[in-house]
């Protein structure tokens, strides 16, 4: 019965491997020929037509959104001003009859007392009265100004009936202010219905036109990333050079030794060649300096000084100041333009920037929040290396069929709570027979493909014997305990797996290795 | 080199090299607080930050504030007094007609009414006319204690409510300075502080990337709602209006159209975890859907090329508050990389099967005690090997050939040294 299922377990397992490995040859002569990375992917198109095609395919979802904003924005300015304007006109209405009942009521008083010529009031009961009649004057005066719907233009009679302060422009302003988060409070809501308008408006926009501003933000990285790169690709020819003569070296050296693997090195060589090109590229991008980021931010800062000192008629430090406090969204609303011509010029100002402030970001801020973030994980001791080593365990896991994570501390921690039975790991990939009761059988030990070395990397888990220390927890994988075929005789025999895990058995017929049993013996 | 050479060694013979090191308590306690000073560190300075721009702009508009009050004063007085004295002008001189007297008081109410109006303009005059009015009580300075400090705590997370700005341009000046340096530290802090309950969230969910967007929305919607529903209880005024007030302040808008009466510490703990929680919740929701959209035209050719540039865009996403990548979203990324990934390897696992059958075979010919069923077993037992990395053959092949001549029959302590191998653990048994 032994002998029979590892029959049948090796001939599925060269099953599937050959059928993999006839699926996946196309696949390899694409990667060899791929060359370095480029920061374009596309590729060739037989006819014009279709390369047209397959352009406006890419562009579309991009100005779909920029569309899909724009359109939002104007919804929101109708919306506001259908809301809001009603409101205005009846709030400044009632107003204007206190404010102009008050002056006649005033007037009136006045030519009551001129006319009385027989009972004359004195000098200090006129001047007390009027003073009430001017205080009550200033008060109403006041309040009108803090609902900032009339103006002195109002009470002046020089302005059209219907003009109204939620114009379109302005409208439109406010939608632009409140999905950017700047929030000016010139012009805010009143009634309770536009104040949930406005938190229905802010909940849906600000979300849109964060996508917006980081995908335009993204474009704006990668062409700078592109520049940088040109700038930088001095360095990389010499660096490719270099690499070229050690790879010379090397096959030398590989085909004096033994000349059947000649093809195998090749191709290893240009995989490597391509990780390498990559994780060069990708250093290059995150490299860019900050010096460099703050001085575009504090240019464009500086140009749009100089616009809103052109259009709003401001002086120069006043625009700088109003740009610098709108750029960081903070928007106190002591200066806010007021030019209605220029309001769709300012909006673009502002969502440009706040894309190039995304861009900066991007570029320069996250990997210095990641650094402080992950700083003191590394100061863990053991309880912590088992944190980090579970989230990178469980990512390993789906790929490799790996349970176990051995600790700093010695301890093998179980990564799920249970073994893979032989279908799962056959499914998985591992077909290892389960002839000694061990719990924990896949325990990987040997150095992982570059894609998982990244994530391992990220989770700050070293998988090599001379990089890990006692803070660290590491992954180790000891494929020679649990294969039968060496167990099955007591002498050491000659086949590949011999070479790489040379092991001395014990007498009693069992392959192990006596650190690991102890230490298993913990958990 | 020699640490280098050992972990070779160590690796050649499948011995990781474990040190195992007891630690006491007050070891741990120290790394504990190594560990979370650096954290604890960034908020103490934000606080301090925060505390000292106060201080410092209070110290710096309120003479400013004086001087524009007595302005202001005197200024109203003078429009009073003329006022009353054209009143009585009026009064003296044109007794006889009525229309002649409305006419002239229309006039002079509206040369008085241009003048308030430019005078409301000022922020301090604004204040003073709003004690005056409205609190019916004496002159409450703009810059105080608590108005200073919710003044800059706003303007670093950025809220900027507006209720007071700087007026002078050394006022101004400073702001630009103080926000350029503070902004990004109240960023980095809320991010940091942030990502830490993204991380806890993760593990809670099993890396579940739907519940977590979810369940961080619902987080989102209920922090407003109850804030909203606590300050219209505290202050009394209805719940639309404090719902109303929470969703703008969270979300960093900010009008100022309504004045908050409670008090400034309140205020500031539930903006800062207001805004982590906006940050978080856009950070997950919105770099899925950006993900999406900037790469969906792109042909997905190449496989391996693009899983690595996905690997690395997945780790400089982010969006305008510049929180970085949560696990979650880190684990998605990989997980999709990877699975191209691995896929992409396959013609790797080719070249590599047929290296170690060729090697196996090679090795099968010195043998002369094997038989034909042996000789079967071993090449179906290459035939399947699981993956391995192509420098890690190239580099020990012709070292374990050597070891292996050197050790095949030697006793345990010379095979040790042949090793270089110096730790007791290392040695058979």
């Amino acid at each position: 019965m032994y002998t029979h299922n590892a029959v049948d377990t090796f001939d599925m397992g060269s099953a599937d491997s050959s059928l993999s490995s006839l699926n996946e040859i196309p696949m390899e002569m694409d990667l060899t020929s791929a060359g370095p990375p480029i920061s374009d992917d596309e590729t060739e198109v037989e006819t014009k037509e279709k390369k047209l095609f397959v352009y406006a395919k890419r562009i579309l979802p991009h100005v779909g959104l920029v569309i899909l904003l724009f359109l939002y924005l104007i919804a929101g300015a109708f919306l506001f001003r259908y809301l809001e304007a009603p409101k205005e006109l009846e709030t400044r209405n009632h107003e204007l009859t206190t404010i102009l009942g008050l002056r006649d009521e005033f007037q009136d008083h006045i030519w009551n007392i001129t006319q009385d010529s027989d009972n004359r009031i004195s000098r200090e009961a006129f001047n007390a009265i009027n003073q009430e009649y001017f205080e009550q004057l200033v008060k109403n005066m006041f309040q009108a100004y803090r609902n900032q719907f009339i103006t002195a233009k109002h009470l002046l009679n020089k302005t059209r009936e219907d003009e109204v302060l939620w114009t379109f422009p302005n409208s439109m302003f406010f939608a632009a202010t409140v999905i950017t988060t700047i929030g000016y409070g010139n012009l805010v809501p009143i009634t309770v219905t536009g104040r949930v308008a406005c938190i229905i408006f802010a909940l849906l926009g600000i979300p849109l036109l964060l996508v917006t501003i980081a995908d335009i933000g993204k474009f704006l990285s990668e062409f700078l990333s592109y520049l940088y790169r040109s700038y930088r690709g001095f360095k990389r020819k010499l660096r490719r050079q270099s690499k070229k003569i050690t790879s010379q070296y090397r096959s030398q050296s590989q085909s004096r030794s033994s000349s059947v693997m000649g093809s195998s090195k090749a191709g290893s060589m240009n995989l490597h060649d391509i990780d390498s090109d990559s994780e060069d590229s990708a250093g290059d991008e995150l490299r860019i300096p900050v010096f460099m980021v703050l001085l575009v931010l504090l240019a464009y800062t500086a140009i749009g000084g100089f616009l809103f000192q052109s259009w709003e008629h401001l002086e120069y430090f006043e625009a700088f100041y109003f740009c610098f406090i709108t750029m960081a969204t903070v928007g106190f609303g002591d200066i806010v333009p007021n030019e209605q011509v220029y309001v769709f010029f300012t909006m673009a100002y502002i969502i440009f920037g706040l894309s190039l402030a995304t861009m900066c970001i991007d570029l320069a801020g996250t990997e210095y929040i990641r650094k402080i973030h992950y700083l003191g994980t590394k100061m863990e001791d053991a309880k912590g290396a088992v944190m980090t080593g579970l989230q990178a365990g469980e990512h390993l896991l789906k790929h490799t069929g790996i349970e176990v994570i051995k600790t700093a501390g010695g301890k093998l921690v179980q990564v799920r709570g249970a073994v893979l039975s032989s279908k799962e790991a056959r499914e998985l990939g591992m077909s290892y027979l389960l002839q000694f009761n061990y719990q924990h059988k896949n325990v990987l030990y040997e150095p992982l493909t570059g894609n998982l070395a990244k994530v391992v990397k990220e989770a700050n888990i070293k998988i090599l014997p001379d990089d890990i220390t006692e803070k660290d927890g590491y992954i180790v994988q000891n494929k020679s305990y649990d294969r039968p075929v060496l167990g099955e005789r007591g002498f050491v025999r000659l086949n590949g797996n011999a070479i790489k895990r040379i092991m001395i058995p014990l007498r009693n017929q069992a392959i192990c290795v006596p650190y690991l049993i102890q230490k298993e013996s913990d958990v | 080199m020699a640490r280098k050479a050992g972990g070779l060694a160590a690796i050649m013979s499948g011995q990781p090299v474990v040190v195992v090191k007891k630690r006491s308590v007050f070891w741990r306690l120290r790394h504990l607080t190594r560990q979370g000073g650096l954290h604890v560190g960034l908020i103490l300075l934000c606080i301090l930050y925060v505390h000292f721009g106060a201080l410092f702009f209070m110290y710096s508009e309120s003479p400013e504030e004086q001087r524009i009050l007595r302005r202001v004063e005197k200024r109203y007085d003078i429009l009073r007094e003329t006022f009353l004295e054209n009143v009585n002008r009026v009064k003296l001189e044109d007794f006889s007609d009525e229309r002649r007297v409305n006419e002239s008081i229309s006039r002079l109410i509206d040369d008085y009414s241009k003048h308030m109006f430019k005078l409301f303009t000022n922020p301090v005059a604004a204040n003073m006319f709003d004690c005056l009015f409205y609190s019916q009580s004496n002159y409450t300075p703009l810059w105080t204690t608590d108005s200073s400090l919710l003044f800059t705590a706003t303007t670093i997370i950025p809220v900027g409510y507006g209720y007071i700005a700087p007026l002078t341009s050394t006022g101004r000046i400073v702001l630009c300075i103080y926000a350029a340096f503070g902004i990004p530290l109240a960023l980095v802090m809320m991010s940091d502080v942030g990502k830490f309950f993204a991380d806890a969230f993760v593990k809670f969910f099993h890396e579940n990337i739907t519940a977590f967007m979810v369940v961080l929305l619902i987080l989102l919607v209920a922090y407003s709602v109850i804030g909203g529903i606590a300050y219209s209880k505290i202050v009394g005024v209805p719940m639309i209006e404090g719902v109303y007030f929470s969703t703008i302040t969270i979300f960093t808008i900010g009008f100022g159209d309504i004045t908050p009466g409670i008090p400034v510490y309140v205020i500031i703990i539930f903006i800062v975890f207001g805004v982590a929680i906006v940050t978080i919740a856009i950070d997950v929701v919105a770099a899925n859907i950006i993900h999406h959209i900037h790469y969906m035209g792109r042909q997905v050719g190449r496989a391996k090329i693009i899983a690595d540039k996905m690997l690395s865009m997945a780790q400089k996403i982010s969006i305008n508050r510049g929180l970085g990548l949560g696990m979650a979203q880190l684990g998605a990324f990989a997980r999709m990389g990877m699975m191209i990934n691995v896929s992409a390897m396959g013609p790797q696992d080719g070249h590599a099967n047929g290296g170690v059958g060729e090697g196996g075979i090679e090795m099968s010919r010195k043998s002369t005690w094997r038989s034909e069923n042996d000789e079967i077993k071993t090449r179906k037992s290459t035939a399947f090997e699981p993956d391995l990395d192509f420098d890690m053959i190239d580099f020990r092949q012709p070292s374990g050939s050597s070891q292996y001549l050197y050790g095949f029959g030697f006793d345990n302590n010379a095979f040790g040294l042949a090793d270089g191998q110096s730790d007791e653990d290392s040695v058979f048994m």
